[in-house]
C-alpha cells in the first residue's frame, strides 16, 4: 500500500491497509511522499503479489504509469482515488487490473485481490497469504 | 548486493518462509554455502525506536562495507491472521542502499513457529551474502521474547518514561539481552533509565560490563537461586570460562540522532569476540539448532496427528476417553507407540 | 432512586421528562421502534428529547456557561455586535496552475463579492520543493497554483493591491517564515505598508504530522519555526493572524469533532508555550492567533462546537496564562464549509455545503469560506467556485440566517451539546497534559490512535449502513469522477520551469548566497528565521532553497506510520 507523490492525505490509504489486515492479509504500508523507484524497490524486496496505490492529488496519469513501468510484471496493481472517469482506460492501458474510486468500501477491495492474486501450489503448511 | 542478487533472494525469501516451491533446495544451497554472517536480534516494548535503531545501525555498518540484511517482524491480528507490517517506515536511512536489503514479516502463520521461520530467513538472507543481519521483534509475547534466541546478540531496547526498566524485568527481558539499549538519550530520563538498568544487571552478573575473567568483583552480587544461576553462566559463561563471563553493558543512544550509535558498534564486536572464545558462544550455537530441531519435530509430528484427525483416525481415541475408558495422558502414550518415532513411517 | 451520593431529589421538570419518556415516547417505540439508533458522528448517543431537564442534569449554569456576545466565556460570540455590524467575511480558497492564470481567477472572485482571498498552494510549493525538483514530478500546479519565488507572487496578484480585499492569506503550514515573507516582501513591491493590508495564515506545522502530511522536518523545530512569524508580527504587523490553529484535517483524518478541537488546542498551547518562553506577554500574542475548527457530520454538533471551542479558549487563555485582553480571550475563527460530499450525483453536494456551512454561521464563525461541490472530484471550475460564493452571500444575505445574534443559543440540546463537548475538550487537554503535550501526542503514537481508530469506525458505520449517506449506502449510485473536471494545461509545468529558470539566472546571486547563509546562521543560533527568510525572499530565493537550508540544519521530517 503505497503513497506516491507528494499528496500527504493517507486516512484512505489507512482506513484500506487496516480493512484488507481484517481480512488476514498482510500489508506493507509505505508511508506517504514515496517516488515511484522507492516504491518499486520496496515491492521488490517485499516480494510482494500486489501494489495499491493510493492517490488524491490528480498527478495520477503523470506517476501511476512510473511506478507500473518499474515493476514485474508479474505484480498486480490498482489504484486508488479520485480518478476522472476518461483516465481510468488510460490507467488500464498501461497496466492497472482495478482503480477504485474514493467511497469503495473495504470489502470489494479485499473481494477483488483475493480473486486477482493465485497463490502458488504449497509443497507443505499454509500460506499466509503474502 | 547487485539487482539480479537482491530479487533472488527477495523471491527465496517468499518460498523459505510459505515452504513453497524448491524452498527446500534453497535452504540447502544456503546453509551448504557456510555463514559468517553475525544476527543480532533488537527487541523492545512497542514504539521504543528499534526500527530507527535498526536503521542507524545497518546504514553504520553498510558505510564501512558490510552488506546488511533486515527482517522487520510485526504482530499480526489474532483474528484474522493479517497484518499491517510497517518498521522500514522508519528505515529511511537505509532504504534504497546498495548494500542494505530490507524484509518484512508477520508474526504469525509460520508452520513451525516464529523462531524456526525467522532462522530460515537469515540462512537464506546469509546465503546470499549478508555479513550482517538485524532482527527486529516487538518485545511483548512469549514468542518475540524467544526471537533473542536466534540471534548471535540481542539487543534490549527501553526508552525514558512509562517505567519501561520495570517492563522489561516483567516481560522476562534482563534474562536474554546481551547489550541494553536505552533509546531516545536525547529525551529527559534516559540517564536515569540506564542508571537504573545497570544497577539491576549488577546484582546479578560479576564484574564490570563487557567480559571479565576469574578476577571479577562480585561483592554487589545477590544470591540467585541454584537453577537459575546455571542458566545464565550457560548464556552468558562462567568468569572462569575461556574469555570470561559477560556482564550485559547499558548504553543509553539516540537512534534518531545517531548520537552514541559507533559506540554500540563497538560494544557490539566487543560481544562478537567475546562469543567466539567462549564455550558459551558454543552452547549458544547448539542450543539453536536444538530449538530448530524441537520446533520442526513438534511441527511434523503435529502436522501428522492433524491429517491422522481429518481421516478420523483419532475419533477411536477420543471416544475411549470419553468413555472413561483411558486417561488422556494414557492415551496419548499408546498413539505414540502406535506411530513410534515421527520417521519411522 | 437510593444513592449514598445523594443525589438531589428530582425536580419537577425532571420528573415530567422522566414520565414522558416512560409513559409516552417507551411505549411508542415499543410499538414501532426507532428506525436506528442515533449518536452523533464519533460519540455520544443523541437523546430522543431535551427539556430543561437536561440543562438541570448537567448543570447547566447560564452567567458561567453562556453568558453574553464579546464577554467572557464567548460562547455566543466572539464580539458584542457579530453579524448585526457586518457578517463573516465571505472568502475564497482558490489557485491552480500558474500565476497568470491564476491572477485572472482571483480578479474574477473579487468581482462576485469575494472579501478575502486565501491562495492554494500547490504540493511543491506547500512541502518546500521547486517546481523544477524531482520530487515534484507530476505534481506542478495540481492541487494550488505553483509558486517558487517572489516573482510568482507578483504574477498573482498583479493589479490586485493587497489593501483591495480584507484580507489574503494561504495555508503555508510547513513553510510559515516563507510564505509571511512573501506577503511582506509583495506589499513592499505594490507600496504598500505592512499596516494597510491584512495577512492570514494558517501556519500550523503540528497537525500536519497527524494529518494532512506536508510536514518538511521534525517536528520539535518546526514549531519553533512556526512561532518566528509570530513574533516578527506582533512587533511589526500586530493585526495579521499569522496562525490559525486548525483541526480540519485532524476531524477528516478520524479524530472527530471534539478530539479534534482538544488536540489543536494543546498545538495551540505548545506555540504559545514557546511565545511565552520567548519573553513575550500573553496579550501581545494571543490576539494574533485564530482557530480553525472542524465539523462536517452533525448540524447541531457543529454550531455546539464551535460555541464549545470559543469557551474554552477563553477559559484556557485565563487559567493558564493569565490573559487579560479581550482581543487574546475572544477567539476569532475561520471555517471551511464542507458536507459529506459524494462523488455520486455531485450537485447534490450544493446542499450538503450549504448545511454545512450554515452550522457554522448559526454557530458564529468570523471568517468563512466553502468547498466547491466538485471539490471532492478536482480543483473547482470558474462555474462551481462561483456556486460556492453566491451560497456564502446567500447565507450572509437572505433567509434572516444572520439577523440575530446566536440564534441557537438556549436550544436544550445545542446548549446541552455545547456544555459537555467544552467539558471534553477540557479533560482531553489534562489528558495530553498528562502524556506531556503535543510533542508527545506526535511521536508516541497517542495522537495516530485516536484518529485511526475514528477513521476505522466511521468506515464501518459506513460500510453497515448505519450511518445514511444518501446515493452511498441510501439510494446507491455508482461513483463517478465527471470528465468536465477541471483540468491544468499540460504546458503549466514546462512555463513554470523556465520561468524559475530565468530569474535563477537574472537575480543578484551573490545577494541570494549571502541570504541563505544569514538562514543557516539563524539556524545555527536558534534566532527568528523572520529577518533573514525575508531578505532571501526579497533576493527571490526559490522556496526550495530555502526550505533545503533547514532540511539541512534540522533533518527531514518523519513519516509516522502507527495503525
Ligand atoms: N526523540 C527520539 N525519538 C526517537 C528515537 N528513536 C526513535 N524515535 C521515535 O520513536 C518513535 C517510534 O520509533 P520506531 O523506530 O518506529 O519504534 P519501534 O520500536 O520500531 O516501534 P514498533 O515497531 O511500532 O514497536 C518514532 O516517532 C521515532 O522517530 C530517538 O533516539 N530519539
Ligand atoms: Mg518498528
Amino acid at each position: 500500500m503505497a503513497k506516491v507523490g507528494l499528496d500527504g492525505h493517507d486516512v484512505g490509504a489507512r482506513v484500506v491497509a487496516r480493512g484488507l489486515l481484517e481480512a488476514g492479509m498482510e500489508v506493507i504500508y509505505t508511508g506517504i511522499r514515496r517516488t515511484p523507484e522507492q516504491i518499486a524497490r520496496i515491492a521488490m524486496e517485499e516480494d510482494v503479489d500486489v501494489v495499491g496505490i493510493s492517490i488524491l492529488s490528480g498527478a495520477h496519469l503523470a506517476l501511476v504509469p512510473k511506478v507500473r513501468s518499474l515493476l514485474d510484471s508479474s505484480v498486480v496493481m490498482v489504484v486508488g482515488g479520485v480518478i476522472p472517469q476518461e483516465d481510468i482506460p488510460e490507467l488500464e492501458n498501461v497496466g492497472v487490473s482495478r482503480v477504485f474510486l474514493s467511497g469503495t468500501s473495504v470489502a470489494e477491495i479485499a473481494e477483488y485481490i483475493q480473486s486477482a492474486v493465485s497463490f502458488p501450489e504449497e509443497s507443505n503448511g499454509s500460506s499466509d497469504g503474502r | 548486493m547487485d539487482l539480479l542478487v537482491r530479487r533472488q533472494l527477495a523471491s527465496a525469501l517468499t518460498r523459505v518462509e510459505n515452504r513453497s516451491g524448491n524452498w527446500r533446495d534453497i535452504l540447502r544451497d544456503c546453509s551448504r554455502a557456510g555463514s559468517n554472517a553475525l544476527v543480532i536480534g533488537v527487541t523492545g516494548p512497542p514504539g521504543a525506536g528499534k526500527s530507527t535503531l535498526v536503521d542507524a545501525l545497518a546504514a553504520h555498518w553498510a558505510g564501512m562495507g558490510e552488506t546488511v540484511a533486515v527482517l522487520a517482524i510485526d504482530p499480526a491480528s489474532p483474528f484474522s491472521g493479517g497484518a499491517v507490517l510497517g518498521d522500514r517506515v522508519r528505515m529511511t536511512r537505509s532504504e534504497g542502499n546498495d548494500r542494505i536489503f530490507i524484509r518484512s514479516m508477520s508474526a504469525r502463520g509460520h508452520s513451525g513457529g516464529l523462531n524456526a521461520a525467522a532462522l530460515d530467513l537469515c540462512t537464506v538472507m546469509a546465503g546470499h551474502g549478508a555479513s550482517r543481519i538485524l532482527i527486529e521483534t516487538v518485545g511483548v509475547g512469549q514468542n518475540e521474547v524467544e526471537v533473542a534466541f536466534v540471534a548471535d546478540c540481542t539487543l534490549v531496547v527501553s526508552v525514558p518514561g512509562l517505567g519501561d526498566s520495570v517492563q522489561a524485568a516483567k516481560a522476562g527481558l534482563l534474562e536474554v539481552g546481551d547489550i541494553y539499549v536505552v533509546n531516545k538519550g536525547d529525551l529527559p530520563g534516559a540517564a536515569s533509565v540506564a542508571r537504573d538498568l545497570s544497577t539491576m544487571l549488577a546484582l546479578v552478573f560479576p564484574g564490570l560490563p563487557g567480559a571479565s575473567g576469574p578476577q571479577a568483583d562480585r561483592s554487589m552480587m545477590v544470591s540467585i537461586p541454584g537453577a537459575t544461576r546455571k542458566l545464565l553462566s550457560a548464556r552468558y559463561g562462567a568468569p572462569e570460562d575461556p574469555g570470561g563471563a559477560w556482564h550485559p553493558p547499558v548504553l543509553a543512544v539516540s537512534a534518531l540522532s545517531g548520537q552514541s550509535v559507533g559506540e554500540l558498534t563497538e560494544w557490539l564486536s566487543t560481544f562478537g569476540t567475546w562469543l567466539r572464545q567462549s564455550p558459551a558462544g558454543k552452547r549458544r550455537r547448539r542450543e539453536r539448532v536444538k530449538l530448530q530441531l524441537v520446533a520442526l519435530l513438534k511441527q511434523r509430528l503435529f502436522d501428522r496427528l492433524q491429517q491422522d484427525d481429518h481421516a478420523g483416525a483419532l475419533t477411536d481415541w477420543i471416544d475411549r476417553v470419553l468413555s472413561g475408558a483411558l486417561d488422556v495422558h494414557s492415551a496419548t502414550d499408546q498413539i505414540l507407540q502406535d506411530k513410534g518415532p515421527p520417521h519411522a513411517r | 432512586m437510593p444513592d449514598d451520593r445523594q443525589a438531589p431529589s428530582p425536580s419537577d421538570i425532571q420528573k415530567a421528562h422522566q414520565d414522558w419518556l416512560e409513559q409516552l415516547y417507551a411505549p411508542a417505540t415499543a410499538q414501532t421502534p426507532e428506525r436506528r439508533s442515533f449518536e452523533v458522528d464519533i460519540g455520544k448517543k443523541i437523546e430522543p428529547l431535551y427539556s430543561p431537564a437536561s440543562l438541570e442534569e448537567i448543570g447547566f449554569d447560564h452567567d458561567r456557561d453562556v453568558g453574553f456576545p464579546g464577554q467572557y466565556p464567548f460562547t455566543r460570540g466572539d464580539s458584542p455586535t457579530m453579524y448585526r455590524t457586518e457578517p463573516f467575511v465571505v472568502s475564497a480558497y482558490s489557485g491552480y496552475g500558474e500565476a497568470v492564470e491564476c491572477n485572472k481567477r482571483f480578479r474574477k472572485l473579487i468581482g462576485l463579492g469575494v472579501e478575502q482571498i486565501l491562495v492554494a498552494f500547490d504540493l511543491p510549493t506547500q512541502c518546500g520543493y521547486d517546481s523544477d525538483d524531482l520530487m515534484s514530478a507530476g505534481e506542478v500546479g495540481k492541487v494550488g497554483v505553483s509558486i517558487d519565488t517572489l516573482a510568482d507572487m507578483e504574477l498573482l496578484f498583479d493589479g490586485i493591491p493587497l489593501n483591495s480585499v480584507k484580507r489574503v492569506g494561504t495555508l503555508g503550514n510547513a513553510i510559515g517564515p516563507i510564505v509571511a515573507a512573501l506577503y511582506a516582501a509583495l506589499g513592499e513591491k505594490q507600496g504598500l505598508d505592512y499596516s494597510q493590508y491584512t495577512v492570514n495564515l494558517q501556519n500550523d506545522p503540528l497537525k500536519e504530522y497527524l494529518a494532512r502530511g506536508t510536514q518538511i522536518i521534525p517536528a520539535e523545530p518546526a514549531a519553533r519555526l512556526a512561532v518566528d512569524p509570530v513574533v516578527w508580527c506582533a512587533e511589526h504587523a500586530p493585526h495579521w493572524s499569522p496562525i490559525t490553529v486548525c483541526y480540519n484535517h485532524l476531524n477528516a483524518g478520524g479524530a472527530g469533532s471534539t478530539w479534534g478541537a482538544s488536540l489543536a488546542l494543546a498545538n495551540a498551547i505548545h506555540y504559545l508555550d514557546l511565545l511565552v518562553a520567548r519573553g513575550l506577554p500573553i496579550d501581545k500574542v494571543a490576539p494574533l492567533f485564530h482557530m480553525f475548527p472542524d465539523e462536517r457530520h452533525d448540524f447541531f454538533v457543529s454550531v455546539a462546537n464551535l460555541r464549545a471551542l470559543r469557551r474554552t479558549w477563553a477559559r484556557l487563555l485565563r487559567e493558564r496564562y493569565g490573559a487579560q485582553a479581550t482581543a487574546s480571550l475572544a477567539l476569532k475563527t475561520t471555517v471551511y464549509g464542507h458536507g459529506q460530499e459524494t462523488l455520486q450525483e455531485p450537485l447534490n453536494n450544493i446542499v450538503r455545503i450549504g448545511f454545512g456551512t450554515l452550522a457554522y454561521v448559526l454557530g458564529g464563525a468570523s471568517y468563512v469560506y466553502i468547498a466547491s461541490y466538485d471539490e471532492a472530484v478536482s480543483t473547482p471550475t470558474e462555474e462551481t467556485v462561483r456556486v460556492a460564493i453566491r451560497t456564502q452571500q446567500i447565507l450572509a444575505q437572505e433567509h434572516g440566517f444572520t439577523d440575530t445574534i446566536d440564534p441557537l443559543g438556549g436550544s436544550y440540546f445545542v446548549e446541552t451539546l455545547t456544555k459537555t463537548t467544552a467539558e471534553d475538550m477540557w479533560a482531553q487537554i489534562a489528558r495530553i497534559d498528562e502524556i506531556g503535550g503535543a510533542l508527545r501526542v506526535i511521536d508516541s503514537g497517542f495522537g495516530r490512535e485516536i484518529m485511526n481508530r475514528g477513521a476505522q469506525l466511521r468506515q464501518k458505520r459506513l460500510d453497515s449502513g448505519q450511518r445514511p449517506w444518501v446515493t452511498v449506502n441510501m439510494y446507491p449510485e455508482k461513483p463517478n469522477v465527471p470528465n468536465t473536471a477541471f483540468r491544468m494545461d499540460p504546458s503549466t509545468t514546462e512555463r513554470q520551469h523556465a520561468r524559475t529558470a530565468e530569474i535563477r539566472r537574472t537575480r543578484d546571486n551573490d545577494r541570494v548566497q549571502r541570504a541563505l547563509a544569514a538562514i543557516d546562521k539563524a539556524c545555527e543560533q536558534g534566532e527568528n528565521q523572520m529577518p533573514a527568510v525575508l531578505e532571501a525572499v526579497r533576493a527571490y530565493a526559490t522556496v526550495g532553497e530555502i526550505c533545503e537550508r533547514w532540511r539541512r540544519a534540522y533533518g527531514t521530517f518523519e513519516p509516522s506510520v502507527a495503525f
